[in-house]
């Protein structure tokens, strides 16, 4: 365990040098302290949702853009440089490097997902405090629980540590790293297809059953985005953060066994 | 002496494409590496050294063949005896050498604070105790070569497996590299040393395996093999030509000063080539 943290550190300081999700990550944050601009192409939403979703989409759109390239940026630097080699001469397993890897990978996201948390609280308590008693707010009838916007990332961060073991799972057969990020985002929008199908109300199928079986099943988390406005529900929270994590767990375990197979 | 690594008809091949077109990289090696020695293991790019140290370190499975680590079948938990310096090493540019060394040293197990005494401890033996706190990335190849033997040592490992360690080094480092290794020679440490370095090797193993096309093309004690049978030579001190040739006539009666007297060698270089080419 104590090397799965080692490499988990390792991973985060190596993940957070990365240029590329520097930007992604800031651009997200400077979107999401924007929204306030972006109110005024807003005509018919309620002003706190829109604020909301406007946070809660930065974190699913650039979270996944940054779990998928950085997951496999990390995953083949290692392979490409050959430090695994070096790494794997040492006593630790194929399971610790794999484990450790996303591990790391899960605290950028984690990072990503509070500071784009803290902003969009911020932004929704600026927007609040800017309706005083203006008859705006009693219209839109919307009142904000912050804890439920804290569990709605939280539940956005599982989200994106199963798009990351699903990253580390292609790159642990695959042989590129083109190939990697492509394939990883050809299951990311598997995924959103079969959450946006059913969520504009189509019906279960066995396809789409087998579908959400084998990628991650995002109409799970989604349920997570009413937290912001209503009580948090426990059986919807724990649902989601429990499917997620034995998920990326199930992943991650699928992710060493193809690394054992592979020579290196 | 115990063996420390021994290796039984390991064969191993690469299959490639569609077709799976095979390639033997090594075909049947058997040797055993002893305790205490370092023992060199050549040959020419493509011969099967690099894939013979990956099925020793547990990095690449063999077809057939056996390997054994101190008696025993690779484990993880063997690996905490073994350090390990590839060729051309890449290491982290983010991280300090002290930080990749210490980083290294917590990978086998230890402690925080005895991980970065013996990081120290393997910076200095290196000669990189004054670049300790400076980033990879502003370090010369001489300087990461230096890095890689320091992660390699720093856990106190029984067995340096060293591939090209003077590897981009100037004739000093390499010379001062080559000292190190004499040095964890003389504290016990058996080292196997892959290397193109001819002169490297002579200095410092006593026996090497020189592959060629996945096989061993010659195997023994370097004084052995570097010995040309039938052979003498005498190397002679204050002597001029008139006494040389009176040496010549009456080598043992005219009582000049006879310093060394031995089987004369044939170089290392002429000797692989000559081994290669067959």
């Amino acid at each position: 365990m104590k090397s799965v943290l080692t490499i988990a550190a390792n991973t985060f300081r190596d993940a957070i040098r990365q240029k590329l999700i520097l930007l992604v990550a800031l651009i997200a944050l400077v979107l999401v302290i924007s929204s306030k601009y972006f109110l005024r192409l807003d005509l018919g939403h309620e002003q706190l949702r829109f604020v909301f979703d406007f946070g809660s989409g930065a974190i699913g759109f650039f979270g996944s853009i940054i779990a998928v390239v950085s997951t496999c940026q990390l995953f083949h630097s290692e392979i490409d440089n050959k430090t695994i080699v070096t790494l794997l001469s040492k006593p630790v397993g194929i399971g610790g490097f794999a484990f450790g890897k996303l591990f790391g990978e899960s605290g950028v996201l984690a990072l990503f997902c509070a500071i784009i948390a803290a902003a969009t609280c911020a932004m929704l308590f600026y927007t609040e405090a800017s309706f005083g008693e203006s008859a705006q707010r009693l219209s839109a009838g919307l009142t904000i629980n912050y804890s439920g916007v804290v569990a709605c990332c939280f539940i956005q961060w599982i989200k994106l540590c199963c798009i990351a073991a699903v990253a580390s799972a292609v790159c642990s057969f695959s042989r590129s790293l083109l190939f990697s990020v492509v394939i990883s985002f050809m299951c990311l929008a598997i995924s959103l297809m079969g959450a946006v199908t059913l969520g504009l109300g189509g019906e279960k199928s066995n396809f789409t059953n087998f579908v959400s079986t084998i990628f991650p099943d995002f109409q799970i988390f989604s349920a997570a985005e009413a937290f912001a406005f209503e009580p948090v529900l426990p059986e919807a929270f724990f649902g989601a953060a429990g499917y997620g994590i034995v998920y990326a767990a199930a992943l991650c375990l699928l992710t060493a066994w193809s690394f054992s197979k592979r020579e290196f | 002496m115990p063996s420390v690594i021994k290796i039984e008809n390991l064969r191993k091949y690469f299959r490639y494409g569609i077709r799976g077109i095979g390639i033997q990289a090594v075909d049947g090696i058997s040797l055993e590496v002893e305790e205490g020695e370092v023992f060199g293991l050549l040959g020419p790019n493509g011969a099967g050294k690099s894939t013979t140290i990956k099925i020793i370190l547990g990095l690449t499975r063999p077809n057939s063949g056996k390997c054994l680590l101190f008696g025993k079948e690779m484990a993880r938990q063997t690996r905490q005896n073994i350090g390990y310096l590839p060729e051309s090493p890449y290491f982290y540019k983010f991280l300090t050498g002290f930080e990749l060394v210490v980083f290294y040293a917590k990978l086998c197990g230890m402690s925080n604070d005895s991980a970065k005494n013996a990081a120290m401890k393997a910076l200095s033996l290196v000669g990189l105790d004054d670049a300790a706190n400076r980033q990879i990335g502003l370090y010369s190849k001489g300087m990461v070569q230096r890095a890689g033997l320091a992660q390699a040592i720093v856990h106190n490992p029984k067995l340096l497996i060293l591939d090209e360690p003077a590897s981009g080094l100037d004739p000093i480092g390499a010379s001062d590299m080559a000292d190190i290794i004499l040095r964890l020679k003389s504290e016990g440490k058996t080292v196997l040393l892959c290397s193109h370095m001819m002169s490297e090797v002579e200095k410092l193993c006593s026996r090497v395996a020189i592959l060629s096309k996945g096989k061993i093309a010659a195997i023994g004690k370097l004084d052995d093999m570097l010995t040309i049978s039938r052979t003498s030579r005498i190397d002679i001190k204050n002597a001029d030509a008139s006494q040389l040739a009176a040496i010549r006539k009456y080598a043992e009666s005219l009582g000049v000063e006879v310093s060394k007297a031995e089987h004369a060698k044939v170089p290392l270089d002429d000797f692989f080539r000559k081994v290669i080419s067959k």
